[in-house]
């Protein structure tokens, strides 16, 4: 009876490996990064990190949009505090953008590592590389704009070593952005197949490197960096791969959604399989007919502001591109008080946010004008390329051209620029950063909150960043507040 | 020379040995050797009574002392033995009573009346792998016996356990047919994993839920409190150990035994809201001033207001008795009922043993469109193959199906019922019936939501446990045994279009399927000595389980008839997921006692699991105990009034394993992105966490001493504990620098304390023709984290994306942590003198300036609250007079807070709000309680204060049972008939209490982090008058 009960106890000792059983539905990390399609798996990974941060979170408009006098949003969301210029570090979207961003930079970290130690043709080592840096300095470079000087981080870090890290300077940042985006437009091919269309071409990094140095000669940097821009941001005109398009509404058009108005877009497909893009319907309004928008908008829609919408002259016909003013309410009544951006509000839907359109994230209308920018600042020219690019832009949008007498000095065409640039990319993410770069936000926030009685809530710079989010702060003291937030 | 005779005798053997006897004395008679002094051998006959309740008592050992002559009771309690020699004495004897010695004297008559024994001295207590005398018990375990179970139907196992035990804290969370409820003992040890204990049935540790377990097949159930008892479930019996005994067949004839009961239930806890006046008129308040914060004016028409969220309905300044004033709690609710049937038989002979029940339970929801129905079936078997072999089988199967209409989600009808605003008509808030433009478009019709949801949960389980004894030597036995425990459970949901807001409506079917099994060997040796007695126990045990889910989801369906998935046209996902994990453990144990006086235990268990890191695979898991019977020292021989006196103490470790099944490994998360003209999808992957290969288990140190007291010959009963349990090695998501790319990551991290007294009490309070027995127990926990994190930082909660709670080191686990309120600002003086936070306005919340710094900022927050109660308690009284039996058990809480997430009302008039509203400040004049702020939406209403936190202290009588034992007088005509037995029963009589709802409530996303946290959800409970009738033939 002993030897049998000795028996059944050496069975099931001799197996003690059974003890190391491995997940069955759940990649697990160890294994991966070892052949060249799992390289791929993780390079779409980081453009699924980018397409995240870019659009899909909310933060990408509350931070931005919001922040901007293009909107005014209401109490009911994190934003509220945002247009009010109210939050705290507490704010829990800031938390979200912080550790978001560091999330999806970590996957080009890994990828980055990770690359040399996988057999790879030379062609496709240059191309994950090259990818792999464009999508780390677009995170970096809407990181800097939300808090300036963070802490850059290239490698994996153990936790330890996430004790150890501190704030890099605004200018640092702006250093590794410039050099990952440099080190881009050398590695990635001028154009992809058709099977490989989407993914980031040397031209979507020149593009960005030239906006980039647009950003670095602005506040807070200042840097005369006007010629090297206007230099590269030609290189990407000359290059013959994009088109300006004659009809402002065709941008934004579904069907145009693979076309040369996009020097670099984010590719979403609808579907209900979590790949489809929420941007056309979150900014519609929630009460909406399902008759006008399938499925309905949502309760996180940007509230316009009367001060944006008197701002368009006239026969502007980026108005209504852009803006439906009148719609009919889940109870049949038809609203005309509150207007809602209608920009990518085209082409298929599958369920609610989930639109198959493409979301464009450098439009090649942007090339031109921060090319007309970068030429104005080097040097005002009345009859120069500065102003035919601009005036092409208000010709589209179906207004006179304005000439030299009316635009008679480089701070007169500043300020057309800046109000051209808010009507042309009104809804995209780009006023408020534009406000800061041309350190016109301290006054035009000023004024716009006043007519809100908040004013007293934009007193200085200080508004121009965010405050570090507080839990990040807590658990790691190296990293400074931000002035104005403590 | 009647040996022989004698040795035969036994209950089951009482007239074969009459027969015997007669022919043995007639064979010595017929012999002529009728010398033996036995001319006075006479029969003697009688009733044997409770003294208690005067009921006859069937079944009495009657014997002869000192020879080996007896018989037992029949049905009336009625006897007839022959006895002889010189002064014979009558023992009678019968479990539950004292024993009674009576000389005969020639009396040929003795009518005998048995006293009872509240807690026999012998009773056995089931142990971790065995079974102990309680005399000899040296570690904390409460215990229950299939007597306290039995006075009333209850449809769930962890519902029986409510209030009965020190230290096990049962909360119903939830009123809905069907659900389990939160079992903690001891208070919270882990911070992030489950402290739900581990349950096993009859050996069987199964996968959690007591679902299908019947109430009514329950023996015992014992409750290993400290890691003294526990440790020798190693890894898994840091959360206590639930050990549940099934029943087996008893001594005697079979017993075939029928209950019935049926019961009606109506809602018992309700919520306070605004009818549609009080409703009306704060709306136009609120939206008035929320306009007015958003920069507008009072006197804006609609029209001028860019958000409908500050439109005024113009109805309801002309016509608001136009509108309907719904109550929409009683729209939902309804008087419902529940039914209970269970037959079962049983018998035991020296071959074999058996016990076989079926039960039907069938309850319906007071919320309409719920219920719940079971089938149970059992079989415990045991056979005698050999004189050292045994065999058995406990075989269980169970079936049930759960109707829940999402009744308890976030935003299903319960949540629905509580803020949908009363002027909303009966059909809105549908697709068909329209929306009320002026309240929140999100909010659908609770009613539709209950009518037209489908949400059927199917469950099955069975759990068998085959075992072989076999006795190898004197006192040495080994017991093998194999089991499995299979379930499944099956969803069918459906919503249709009607209450989708028009998104169509979708199905979605789900199984998720569960399989363990286990195999056992167990050596146990016993060595009994006239003074001393050793029990030695050598194991060896492995356990590996599996479990799946699939799900499939579609849309498309043309209408709402055919609500399969085959009726879907389009595949919205489908997905299936596999896990498993093992667990190898070997055990041992030795329990020696000197003259039932001195105590001495000690256990060891090694696990190894596939759930913990690579390097740290396998732990050890002690413990040691002591006991001293002090009644048994002869310096206490002359205190008669003590008839027990044992101190315990002991100190041992345990482990929680429920730490995931694969947490050690670092995983990949799906990261896919579209390339390509074609738009073809691509898989991606982004690491989702850090792997840890020296991940293990939470280890849990509890030191106990213990005292059980008994006096005035165990009339009072007293046990009392007092312990320490030290959990470290906790599992922590601690948080760590985002710029590692992960927001947490899991390490063995952290220590918490959890101490505590517990204090039973039972007494014999009147033991008459009319009885009154008390039951009171009373625990009190304090829990304080010891250690956190590489530095100590604390850790935070977050519910709907407030930051509310803390886990710091000195305080308790989850404590609530946010600004405290002071009032509201009644008046401008008030608002100018005293600081404020962000923009505030009169009638706005007045926060506490903590820190006394003159401005309110994050550092005024503080602790306000937590979630452990200083202590509750459970009471039962239970008289008997005759045949009647009355008992009333009470229970309570009390210095525990409720954080109700929902009394925010951020959406303020965009839905209903609580009663508390009407006391409102509205102007200066008109302040209200000065402790609700004014109606409007703002800052205040999202931020964390204590204005969201409520008193959960309760008192509340939750049952009262009325029974009647039909009195055997009657029965006896009817000699098939053991007993009827009929009772009535209330279950959740009164509650008193501060709060809103259930004080005990809670919601899906509670955790130690996030504790007592009400979303306004919660399933109500109900009052439930039940009628029951037990027969034993």
């Amino acid at each position: 009876m002993k030897r049998i009960l000795f028996a059944i106890l050496l069975v099931q000792l001799s197996g003690c490996d059974t003890l190391d059983l491995v997940p069955v539905s759940q990649r697990s990390v160890e294994g991966f990064y070892r052949t060249p399609t799992q390289l791929n798996q993780a390079i779409i990974g980081c453009y699924n990190g980018l397409r995240n941060a870019l659009v899909s979170q909310q933060y990408s408009y509350m931070l931005t949009e919001s922040r901007s006098d293009n909107t005014f949003q209401s109490l009911d969301y994190n934003d509220g505090n945002i247009t009010r210029f109210s939050e705290t570090s507490f704010l829990p979207i800031l938390y979200t953008a912080w550790s978001n961003s560091y999330n999806k930079i970590q996957r080009c970290n890994k990828v980055l590592e990770e690359l040399p130690k996988v057999s790879l043709s030379e062609d496709l080592a240059r191309q994950y590389e090259g990818e792999a840096k464009f999508i780390r300095a677009l995170l970096y470079f809407d990181m800097v704009r939300f808090w300036g000087g963070v802490p850059i981080v290239t490698t994996s870090l153990t936790i330890s070593e996430g004790y150890a890290v501190s704030r890099s300077s605004v200018e640092e940042v702006y250093q590794q952005i410039e050099k990952d985006l440099a080190d881009a437009a050398q590695l990635l091919p001028a154009s992809y197949d058709n099977t490989n269309r989407g993914r980031a071409t040397r031209w979507s990094a020149k593009g960005f490197l030239g906006k980039v140095l647009v950003y670095q000669s602005g506040y807070p940097l200042n840097k005369n960096r006007w010629s090297e821009a206007a230099g590269i941001l030609k290189e990407v005109i000359d290059s013959g791969q994009f088109e300006f398009f004659e009809s402002y509404a065709a941008i934004f058009s579904h069907q145009n959604e693979w076309g040369k108005q996009s020097v670099f877009s984010l590719i979403f497909k609808s579907g209900a399989e979590g790949e489809g893009n929420p941007f056309p319907t979150r900014n519609a309004p929630n009460f909406i007919s399902r008759n006008e928008v399938p499925f309905g908008g949502s309760p996180y829609q940007l509230f316009l502001s009367a001060e944006l919408l008197e701002s368009f002259e006239p026969g502007d016909l980026r108005k209504d591109a852009a803006i439906t003013s009148r719609w009919t309410h889940t109870s049949g009544e038809v609203i005309t008080t509150m207007p809602f951006s209608r920009k990518y509000l085209d082409g298929p839907v599958a369920a609610a946010n989930d639109w198959d359109i493409n979301w464009i994230a450098l439009r090649y209308d942007d090339v031109l004008m921060l090319y007309a920018e970068s030429l104005n600042e080097i040097g005002y020219d009345g009859n120069g390329e500065a102003f035919s690019i601009l005036n092409r832009i208000r010709q589209r949008a179906g207004l006179q051209p304005k000439t030299a007498s009316e635009v008679s000095s480089q701070q007169a065409y500043r300020l057309w620029m800046e109000n051209e640039r808010r009507l042309e990319f009104c809804f995209e993410n780009q006023r408020w950063f534009d406000l800061v770069r041309t350190d016109r936000a301290l006054d035009v926030m000023k004024e716009f909150l006043r007519s809100y009685g908040l004013e007293a809530s934009m007193q200085s710079r200080d508004r121009y960043y965010y405050p570090i989010p507080q839990s990040a702060i807590d658990i790691n003291n190296k990293l400074v507040q931000n002035p104005g937030y403590n | 020379m009647m040996k022989p005779a004698g040795i035969l005798l036994g209950k089951g053997w009482k007239n074969r040995s009459q027969v015997l006897v007669i022919g043995v004395v007639i064979y010595l008679c017929s012999l002529g050797a009728c010398f033996a002094q036995a001319g006075d051998r006479q029969q003697v006959s009688g009733r044997v009574i409770s003294a208690g309740n005067g009921e006859a008592l069937p079944g009495v050992n009657v014997i002869v002392k000192g020879s080996t002559t007896g018989t037992v009771t029949d049905v009336s309690g009625n006897y007839l033995i022959e006895v002889s020699g010189n002064n014979p004495v009558l023992v009678f004897s019968f479990i539950g009573f004292r024993q009674q010695e009576i000389p005969v004297n020639r009396q040929t008559m003795i009518d005998v009346r048995l006293e009872t024994d509240i807690q026999s001295l012998e009773q056995v207590v089931v142990i971790g792998y065995g079974s102990q005398k309680s005399t000899r018990i040296t570690g904390a375990i409460a215990s229950l016996k299939s007597t306290d179970l039995e006075e009333r139907p209850v449809g769930r196992l962890d519902q029986a356990l409510m209030g009965k035990l020190a230290g096990v804290q049962v909360q119903q969370t939830s009123g809905a047919p069907g659900k389990s409820l939160a079992v903690k003992v001891r208070g919270t040890s882990s911070i992030n994993f489950s402290n739900t204990p581990l349950y096993v049935v009859d050996g069987f540790p199964i996968s959690g839920d007591l679902n299908n377990l019947n109430t009514q097949d329950i023996e015992s159930i014992e409750v290993l409190k400290d890691a003294a008892s526990a440790a020798i479930y190693g890894s898994r019996g840091a959360n206590g150990v639930v050990l549940i005994t099934t029943k087996a067949g008893k001594e005697g004839k079979p017993v075939i035994q029928l209950d019935i009961s049926r019961g009606v239930q109506t809602r018992f806890s309700r919520y306070d809201v605004l009818n549609r006046d009080e409703w009306i008129e704060y709306a136009i308040e609120e939206r008035n001033n929320s306009w007015m914060i958003q920069g507008g004016k009072a006197s804006d028409p609609n029209s001028a207001r860019t958000n409908s969220n500050y439109w005024i309905d113009p109805v309801w300044l002309t016509d608001p008795g136009s509108l309907p004033d719904n109550d929409w709690q009683d729209i939902v609710d309804r008087t419902a009922s529940v039914s209970n049937y269970q037959l079962s038989a049983s018998a035991s002979n020296d071959k074999f043993k058996y016990y076989i029940s079926g039960n039907y339970f069938n309850q319906n929801g007071i919320i309409i469109g719920s219920d719940f129905r079971r089938m149970n079936f059992r079989t415990n078997v045991e056979s005698k193959l050999s004189k050292v072999v045994n065999v058995g089988i406990n075989f269980s199967a169970g079936t049930s199906i759960r109707n829940d209409p999402q009744t308890d989600w976030n935003g299903g009808p319960v949540s629905r019922s509580h803020i949908m605003p009363p002027v909303v008509g009966i059909t809105q808030q549908t697709e068909s019936g329209g929306y009320y433009p002026y309240v929140l478009s999100a909010l659908i019709n609770p009613l539709a939501m209950l009518n037209e949801y489908t949400n059927e949960i199917k469950s099955r389980q069975f759990l068998v446990n085959a075992y072989a004894d076999v006795f190898l030597a004197q006192g040495l036995k080994l017991r093998s045994s194999f089991g499995t425990e299979q379930r499944s459970d099956e969803t069918l949901y459906f919503i249709p279009n009607n209450i989708n807001r028009n998104n169509g409506a979708q199905a979605t079917a789900t199984n998720s399927a569960f399989e363990s099994y286990l195999t056992e060997h167990l050596l146990t040796y016993k060595l009994a000595k006239s003074s001393w007695d050793l029990d030695l126990l050598g194991g060896f045990s492995y356990q590996e389980a599996k479990s799946g889910n699939w799900a499939l989801t579609k849309s498309g369906f043309a209408d709402d008839e055919v609500r399969t998935l085959n009726a879907g046209t389009v595949l919205n996902s489908g997905s299936s997921d596999k896990t498993l994990w093992n667990l190898m453990s070997f055990f041992g144990r030795a329990n020696f006692s000197f003259k039932d006086k001195y105590m001495l235990a000690a256990t060891i268990r090694r696990d190894g699991s596939s759930r913990f890191g690579r390097d740290n695979r396998w732990g050890w898991f002690p413990s040691a105990s002591a006991g001293w019977r002090i009644l048994e020292e002869s310096f206490m021989k002359d205190i008669s009034w003590i008839s027990e006196l044992k101190l315990r103490a002991s100190y041992g470790i345990a482990g929680n394993n429920n730490i995931g099944n694969f947490a050690s490994i670092g995983t990949l998360g799906a990261a896919n992105y579209i390339i390509g003209t074609g738009q073809q999808k691509i898989p991606g992957y982004g690491p989702s966490s850090f792997s840890n290969t020296m991940l293990g288990w939470e280890k849990t140190t509890t030191t106990d001493i213990g005292l059980d007291l008994g006096i005035f010959r165990n009339r009072l009963q007293v046990g009392f504990d007092y312990y320490v349990a030290d959990t470290k090695d906790l599992l922590l998501n601690v948080q760590i620098p985002e710029v590692t790319g992960y927001t947490t990551a899991l390490q063995n991290i952290g220590k918490v304390r959890n101490r505590g007294v517990e204090l039973e009490l039972t007494s014999l309070n009147i033991d008459k023709a009319f009885k009154w027995t008390s039951s009171f127990n009373i625990s009190a926990n304090r829990n304080k984290v010891l250690e956190l994190g590489p530095d100590g930082s604390p850790v935070y909660g977050t519910n709907e994306g407030y930051r509310v709670t803390i886990t710091q080191i000195g305080k308790p686990i989850g404590s609530y942590y946010m600004l405290e309120q002071e009032g509201v600002f009644m008046n401008q003086e008030e608002l100018d003198t005293h600081p404020h936070y962000l923009r505030q306005n009169v009638g706005d919340i007045k926060y506490k300036d903590y820190n006394g710094d003159g401005v309110i900022n994050q550092d005024d927050i503080h602790i306000v609250g937590d979630a452990f109660p200083d202590y509750f308690w459970g009471f039962r009284n239970t008289f008997s007079y005759k045949g009647f039996d009355l008992s009333v058990f009470m229970d309570g809480q009390q210095g525990v807070n409720i954080l109700n997430i929902a009394s925010r009302s951020n959406m303020q008039s965009r839905q209903n709000v609580w009663g508390m509203w009407r006391d409102r400040w509205r102007s200066p004049e008109n302040p209200g309680n000065g402790m609700v702020p004014r109606a409007a939406v703002t800052d205040n209403m999202t931020t964390a204060s204590s204005f969201w936190l409520f008193d959960g202290s309760y008192w509340a009588i939750r049952n009262i049972t009325l029974g009647y034992n039909i009195p055997s007088g009657f029965l006896r005509k009817v000699n098939w008939l053991n007993g009827i037995r009929l009772y009535s029963s209330v279950d959740n009589v009164f509650m008193h209490d501060h709060y809103h709802g259930n004080p005990q409530t809670g919601n899906h996303a509670n955790s130690s982090l996030t504790p007592n946290i009400d979303s306004g959800t919660s399933y109500p409970l109900a009052t439930t008058w039940t009628f029951g009738l037990s027969v034993k033939f």
